[in-house]
């Protein structure tokens, strides 16, 4: 090609600096809306990075917006044990955008006493969705991915659609930021000042923040006719929400989730083999009426299979299964005020009652 | 496989890399092959369209040469009857039929028929029947080689949307084939380029706008909302059908083929001819040839040319869809360049010796809203939605502007773009310039598609439909 060659591998290189010297040295990272999926993400540690820690061990916690895990509470409960909590949830991640967050929070892996980490159940069942594939894992961790990550990262998303969406925010991260750069050229002081109240405020929002209240008494299912009965004054949405997610149709057991959990649970425990820092696994309130484990048949464990390293710590499956009642649920998913508060508490014991040994 | 997609520069790097490592027939199969695969990744099931329309025309192209001259016309009469007759039938039959339908007071479904109106059949249709015309004006030597015809009318890059591509043209450079020079090559990738800017970082978003307006009518009113719906359509429809042009020139000028410019500036036009002159070239010059020159010859007078430029015109709105919309939109047209003409002609006798105000700037405004207004003609495909917006920006409440700042910035440094264009040319300097300007301007464009393409949306080209 000659001349248009040497122009286009120029015009590439000066795309990936003018990129780079944006999006990669935290100069457009700061910026971010506090709200978007990466800016969640850069919030949560920002304010654990500035967190003024106390001598006790550091226990961390992560999760989606299904862990209601309120840290506060769960160090309240378990002053004098010498264990303080604290957590970096943010609704819609998944272990895969956990680990990398974990990665650039503890660099050396000594940070933490213990790091916390939420499933749905130890067994694997297979959902409709492939977790391996959700491109979304990649905006949440896009500020902590890194050039040397880009094979990696990209193969670890089976389907080649998602692979090249994914190979091509990792080199041009603007193709990610975009939406959130828009938004931003849409209001610059409005951002500048959004971020500003964020970085000032929201520790404190984080430490009381006050759950709904709102509950599901009244919410029954029938599982042998497949019927529910929702609770009184459930709005149709709401209806609809509680069916999807209580009556979903089991989808044909085919392993991916295993193997999704066995690398990325595997990675974030790797992380720490030989330390001093135990990796809590335990299993969420499944909900206000968990599914009959008779409904998909199970054909592996791969926590349970983690349970055999020497750093981890299975706490017992039906831990949490006495918060698993409608009047500590908000919706088919999420603990109420009253169940995040019972949750807190009991997990900080559950983990600090292990810790006087395992610390 | 669309020309803003992955499988599309996938599939172009395959064939380039075929057609440069092969010689002489190979690479004119290779072409043919791909063409026709690109045709069929869409609906092979009209695969035996195109070659049935390719071999009438060949045909009779060629029995057009050997015949006495007085059976010349039969073969022509007959090649165009086939290619309007297969356009009628995929294009306009369910049209046709609804309008039938509604002179007796049926349903408008009465005599419907489940047609899917092959993709890019109008632009072949109308490069086939330029053929043969010229073939059997003399001006055209018939192509003796079927591989050759079948290449001239299945050539991927202009297959599906134009440029609508004279025999001419094409021949010359199959003919004369030679590689393309370095600097064709620079202007073949910027092209690219700026095609994808203009389709995905500019067409895309104002689809969204306008979509937003004209897919909930009524929902947003004021006369500012009407307006700028309107010429946010406007506008998407030259970012679209230009951006896919200039992928289109830039990936033939790649294989070594030169199409005509499709697009010239279109709205930096200070009157509705000139407009025209710049807006789809090929079509418009198509159009001049074969149906206004027709016209005109023999007709003497300033009503005969009025009357054609709006018979055209409106012929020009009907080939772009079957609807009366289209047809209102061309009469539209067709009138604003008669009213204008008229104007120029009395102008001109009034003219000698007045002082003349130069109001470039304030015409060009004009040109572009004049031309704005008839897109929701365009867009909407009820008459009486297309009333509601055309009363929409001229009675109501003020109402707001659709397009928020950033897109109004961004179109802004579009019009920057085509200014400086216009002015110094900017673009063949580029690409003749140094290798730092040529990357520079790249780099600007590749930029300008990572931070603004839509590309969690999937927008289809518009003139695809047509």
């Amino acid at each position: 090609m000659g001349r248009p060659a040497v122009g286009v591998c120029g015009a590439l290189v000066a795309l990936f600096l003018v990129d780079a010297a944006v999006f990669r040295t935290g100069l457009y990272p700061a910026m971010l809306d506090p709200e978007s999926t990466a800016g969640r993400v850069e919030m949560m540690r920002y304010v654990e990075m500035r967190r003024a820690r106390s001598k006790a061990a550091q226990a961390l916690a992560f999760g989606d917006s299904r862990m209601g895990f309120l840290p506060g509470v769960a160090t309240a409960a378990t002053v004098g044990r010498g264990v303080e909590f604290t957590s970096v949830a943010v609704p819609g991640t998944s272990p895969r955008s956990w680990y990398y967050q974990l990665r650039d929070l503890d660099p050396d892996a000594r940070r933490y006493a213990a790091i916390i980490l939420p499933v749905d159940d130890y067994d694997d069942e297979d959902r409709a969705e492939d977790p391996a594939d959700s491109v979304v894992d990649m905006n949440y961790a896009i500020a902590r991915l890194r050039l040397a990550d880009l094979i990696d990262f990209t193969r670890s998303f089976p389907a080649w659609r998602e692979r090249w969406v994914v190979l091509r925010g990792l080199i041009i991260k603007g193709t990610v930021y975009k939406d959130d750069l828009q938004g931003f050229l849409l209001a610059p002081d409005a951002r500048r000042r959004k971020v500003r109240l964020f970085h000032d405020d929201s520790a404190n929002w984080y430490r009381n923040f006050e759950a709904d209240s709102r509950d599901v008494q009244g919410l029954s299912v029938d599982w042998s006719n497949w019927t529910l009965t929702p609770p009184p004054g459930a709005t149709p949405a709401q209806e609809k929400v509680l069916r999807d997610v209580l009556l979903r149709r089991a989808v044909p057991q085919t392993g991916r989730l295993a193997e999704y959990r066995r690398q990325w649970f595997g990675r974030i425990i790797d992380r720490y083999r030989g330390g001093a820092t135990r990796v809590f696994i335990f299993r969420l309130p499944r909900g206000p009426v968990p599914r009959p484990e008779w409904l998909v048949h199970r054909r592996s464990s791969s926590i349970r299979e983690m349970a055999a390293r020497p750093n981890v710590v299975l706490l017992d499956e039906r831990c949490f299964e006495a918060l698993e009642r409608p009047s500590l649920f908000m919706d088919p998913l999420h603990m109420n005020r009253k169940g995040m508060d019972e949750f807190s508490r009991m997990l900080g014991e559950a983990v600090a009652g292990r810790s006087s040994h395992a610390f | 496989m669309l020309f803003n997609s992955v499988q599309y520069f996938l599939f172009f790097a395959l064939v380039l890399l075929l057609f440069y490592n092969s010689r002489g027939t190979a690479r004119k199969w290779i072409l043919l092959v791909a063409s026709y695969s690109f045709y069929a990744a869409w609906n092979w099931k009209f695969v035996p369209l195109l070659l049935t329309l390719t071999a009438i025309d060949y045909i009779a192209a060629n029995y057009m040469n050997r015949v006495r001259p007085e059976r010349k016309l039969l073969f022509l009469l007959m090649s165009v009857a086939a290619n309007l007759g297969f356009l009628a039938f995929f294009k306009y039959y369910n049209f046709f039929a609804s309008n039938v339908a509604a002179l007796f007071g049926l349903p408008g479904t009465a005599f419907a028929l489940g047609v899917i109106l092959p993709l890019g059949i109008s632009f072949h249709t109308l490069q086939s029947i330029s053929y043969v015309v010229d073939v059997y004006r003399g001006d055209q030597e018939p192509i003796r080689s079927p591989l050759d015809y079948a290449l001239f009318i299945a050539f991927f890059p202009q297959l599906v949307a134009g440029p609508i591509v004279r025999a001419r043209t094409f021949f010359r450079d199959l003919y004369n084939w030679r590689p393309p020079s370095s600097e064709d090559r620079s202007a073949a990738v910027l092209l690219i380029a700026l095609g994808l800017v203009k389709k995905m970082a500019f067409a895309d978003h104002l689809a969204v706008v306008s979509d937003a307006y004209f897919n909930h009518l009524g929902s947003q009113a004021g006369v500012l909302t009407a307006w700028s719906a309107s010429i946010c359509f406007a506008l998407q429809i030259y970012f679209d059908f230009s951006g896919y042009t200039d992928i289109a020139i830039g990936s033939a000028k790649l294989l070594g083929f030169h199409f005509p410019v499709n697009f010239n500036r279109p709205f930096l036009s200070a009157s509705i001819t000139e407009l025209w002159r710049r807006w789809h070239i090929s079509l418009s010059t198509w159009i001049r040839d074969y149906i206004y020159v027709p016209l005109a010859s023999g007709r003497r007078g300033d009503r005969a040319i009025y009357r054609n430029l709006i018979i055209t015109m409106t012929l020009a709105g009907l080939w772009h869809g079957a609807s009366w919309n289209f047809v209102l939109w061309g009469a539209y047209n067709g009138v604003l360049l008669s009213v204008e003409r008229m104007w120029r002609v009395r102008r001109r006798r009034k003219r000698a010796g007045a002082v003349v105000v130069d109001l470039h700037a304030l015409q060009v405004v004009c040109t572009f809203l004049v031309f704005s207004m008839g897109a929701p003609f365009f867009r909407l495909a009820s008459f009486t939605d297309a009333v509601h917006v055309l009363k929409a920006m001229f009675a109501g409440p003020p109402g707001t502007v659709l397009l928020n700042p950033w897109q109004i910035g961004l179109l802004l440094v579009s019009l920057g773009a085509a200014w400086a264009e216009e002015r110094y040319n900017w673009f063949d300097r580029i690409s003749k310039g140094p290798e730092w300007a040529y990357a520079a301007g790249l780099a600007a464009m590749l930029l300008c598609l990572s931070l603004f393409a839509v590309t969690d949306n999937y927008v289809p080209f518009i003139y695809f439909q047509f």
